[in-house]
Formats: structure tokens, C-alpha cells, sequence
């Protein structure tokens, strides 16, 4: 009996070894298989992170891309407003070799051309074409004009560069704006207004009819008091064609200006756009400005010239 | 025979919780592989997003730039200008 128990437990024991080592050999399998797992699992995840990264860096490129790209549009949306700012770095950089010229740093001079009475159909658009060839920019003192042809050459002017300043709406010397003070103010803002109204563009420069001499002797020193509070700066000139005054030829035009520069540092060049003979001197006046050393700027508001 | 028992008993116990740990670890990482499977994919909707919202900016900026080209080449004209007188200036 004893002997049958013992066989029992020996059977037993056995089987329990037997169970127990199936259980280590299953472990043992489970873990290789496991370890096999573990190892894809991991290098999946190395690629996943390899492949966010990536994605994450070409995310941030296209997003700077799209910054970039709004900026320019932005850039683009606002160019009027750029456009008048390089406008006024240009007119800082004229005021900057004004200076130069006046406290004898250099040795350039500076010559403002000047055109009054405009602008005229049949010859404004000739002037232009030689400031473009000759690359200059002058100042156009214009009046009201409504004609037909006239709304294209008030654009041109303004869009090629030049100064357009103002010089009165209807510049009726006799018998008109200089009746009174009220006729002149009210001619000088309706040619103000009649500018505004065509060009989107307030001229803040203004030369009287006749020049301030003749504005004085008609309505008195007040005049000149007038426009400054009316926002104007005023200007006259220290050099003139001559072509206002009398008919002349060309070459006769031409020696009134380059003959007649003597020491002066600046000039204001008086012509009129009008004027075929001055339209034929122009570029002789211009070469030979610039071989007596002048350079030729439009006029600004902050210019020594102004009248303020 | 009752001491190999035993030993193998202990040793199966230390291999069960070998598994075991390693069952959970390999859980985790396959938690961790999932989140990053969806992350990516995410990010590729976003980057497909993205690059569709910088096609649609690009086009709008060559439309405008084509709009804009005569004012480019007069802000282009007074840069010029200006760089050409402060050079003059310091001649
Ligand atoms: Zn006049």
C-alpha cells in the first residue's frame, strides 16, 4: 500500500515537472516571439518619428513660405503708400545735396527747371518726351484746364515723376484774380481742388502769376502771408528763358540761361511749356546746365527755394 | 524529485513575470506606435492643407504682382533715382 502510494506521488511529481517545464518552454517561446515583436514595434516607431519630424520640418518650411508669400502681397497691397515714401526719400536725399550745395561740401550745383502756365496740348507732351530722353525731372506750375487732351497730360506729368505745383486755376492777371484777396484765394484753391479732383494729389507749392512781385505791388504784402497760411510755400526764379517776355529763337533762349549762371549755386529756371522755341532749346539747356556742373531736381516743399 | 520541482516552480514563476512585464511593454509600444500612426497621419492632413493654402497665397501674389507691375516699376524707378543721388552725393 505504502509502496503504491509512493509510486502515486513519484507519477505526480513527474507530472507536475513535466507541467512545469512545458510552462518554461512556453515562457522561453512566448519571450523570443516577443522579442521579435518588440524589435519591429521599435523600429516602426523610430520610423514614424523619423517620418513626423520630417513632416513636422516641411510643415514649418511651407508655413514660412506662406508668411513669406502674405508679405509680399501685403507689401504689394500698400505700394501707393510706398510709392509716396521712396517719394519723400527722394526728396530727402534732394534736400540732403541742397544742404551740401549751400555749405560748399560739394561741387555740384543745382538747377530747379520750372514750366508755368500749362499744361498745352500741342507742346506739353514734347517737353515731356525730353525730360524722359534727357532723364530729368522738372516742376510744372500748372493751371485749370479742362479741355480735351489736358486730363492725360496733368496724369503724365505726375506719373513721369515731376513736381506738379500750383499757379492759380484761371491766372487772370488783369482784371481778375488780383482784384481782391478773396479772388486770388479762392482761384488758388479752386485750381487746388481741381488738381485734387484729377491726380488724388495735394501740391503744397505754388508760384504767383506774374511772380510774387507782381502779386505784391496788386494786393500788398499779405499776399505772401495768404498762401503760407493757405498750406503753400511760394517760389519765384533767378533764371528765365525769357520766353514769357518776348519771342525769341532758340539759341537766344538757350544763352539766357546758360550765359547768365554766374556764381549762382541754385538756380530756378523760369520757362513755359507753351513755348516751341524753348521746346527746341531745352535740350542745350539741359546739356549745358549739366556741363557747368548743375544737377536737376524737381522742386520739394522743404527745398531752400520755397517760401515758407 | 520534490526539490526540482521547486527550483522549476520558482524558475517558472521569474519567466511568468518576465512575460508578463513584457507583455506590458510591448502594450505600451503599441500604444505609442498608434498615437504616432495617427499623429503623422495628422500632420500629413495638415502639410496637404498647408501646402494647398501656400499654392492658392502663391497664386494670388503672381495675380496681383501682374496687376501691380507698373507701380513695381515705378517704385523700382524712384529707388533708382534715390540711389543715384545719395551716390551723387557722396562722390
Ligand atoms: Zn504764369
Amino acid at each position: 500500500m505504502a509502496e503504491t502510494d509512493s509510486r502515486t506521488s513519484g507519477i505526480a511529481e513527474r507530472l507536475i515537472a513535466l507541467f512545469l517545464c512545458a510552462g518554461l518552454t512556453a515562457c522561453g517561446a512566448y519571450l523570443v516571439k516577443a522579442s521579435g515583436e518588440k524589435a519591429e514595434t521599435l523600429n516602426s516607431i523610430h520610423s514614424l518619428e523619423e517620418e513626423k519630424e520630417q513632416l513636422s520640418k516641411e510643415i514649418d518650411e511651407t508655413l514660412a513660405l506662406v508668411k513669406e508669400t502674405e508679405s509680399k502681397i501685403t507689401e504689394i497691397n500698400s505700394l501707393d503708400e510706398t510709392i509716396k515714401a521712396q517719394r519723400d526719400e527722394y526728396y530727402a536725399a534732394c534736400k540732403a545735396l541742397e544742404d551740401a550745395v549751400n555749405e560748399g561740401t560739394t561741387d555740384h550745383k543745382i538747377a530747379y527747371l520750372t514750366f508755368d502756365d500749362g499744361p498745352y496740348v500741342k507742346t506739353t507732351g514734347k517737353y515731356l518726351d525730353v525730360l524722359k530722353e534727357k532723364d530729368v525731372l522738372a516742376t510744372f506750375f500748372q493751371m485749370g484746364r479742362t479741355a480735351e487732351g489736358h486730363d492725360e497730360l496733368y496724369h503724365r506729368v505726375y506719373e513721369e515723376g515731376h513736381t506738379i505745383a500750383n499757379h492759380t486755376y484761371s491766372h487772370t492777371i488783369r482784371n481778375g484774380i488780383y482784384r481782391n484777396m478773396d479772388s486770388f484765394v479762392n482761384d488758388v484753391i479752386k485750381n487746388r481742388e481741381f488738381i485734387e479732383e484729377k491726380l488724388g494729389y495735394t501740391t503744397n507749392i505754388l508760384r504767383f502769376p506774374g511772380g510774387s512781385g507782381t502779386a505784391v505791388s496788386r494786393l500788398g504784402r499779405g499776399v505772401k502771408q495768404k498762401v503760407n497760411e493757405l498750406g503753400y510755400g511760394w517760389v519765384d526764379w533767378n533764371s528765365a528763358t525769357g520766353d514769357g517776355l518776348e519771342l525769341l529763337s532758340p539759341a537766344q533762349y538757350r544763352d539766357n540761361v546758360l550765359k547768365k549762371t554766374g556764381n549762382t549755386k541754385i538756380l530756378v529756371v523760369l520757362m513755359h511749356d507753351y513755348s516751341a522755341n524753348t521746346l527746341s532749346a531745352l535740350p542745350e539747356i539741359i546739356d549745358g546746365l549739366r556741363a557747368q556742373g548743375y544737377v536737376l531736381l524737381p522742386l520739394f516743399y522743404d527745398s531752400c527755394m520755397i517760401n515758407k | 524529485m520534490k526539490k526540482i520541482n521547486i527550483i522549476l516552480a520558482v524558475l517558472l514563476i521569474i519567466a511568468v513575470s518576465f512575460v508578463y512585464n513584457n507583455v506590458q511593454e510591448l502594450n505600451a509600444l503599441k500604444d505609442t506606435q498608434t498615437q504616432l500612426t495617427q499623429e503623422t497621419v495628422s500632420m500629413k492632413n495638415e502639410l496637404d492643407e498647408t501646402k494647398q493654402n501656400c499654392d492658392a497665397k502663391e497664386t494670388e501674389l503672381a495675380k496681383i504682382t501682374e496687376e501691380n507691375s507698373d507701380k513695381l516699376e515705378e517704385l523700382e524707378v524712384w529707388q533708382k533715382r534715390t540711389a543715384e543721388l545719395q551716390a551723387l552725393q557722396n562722390d
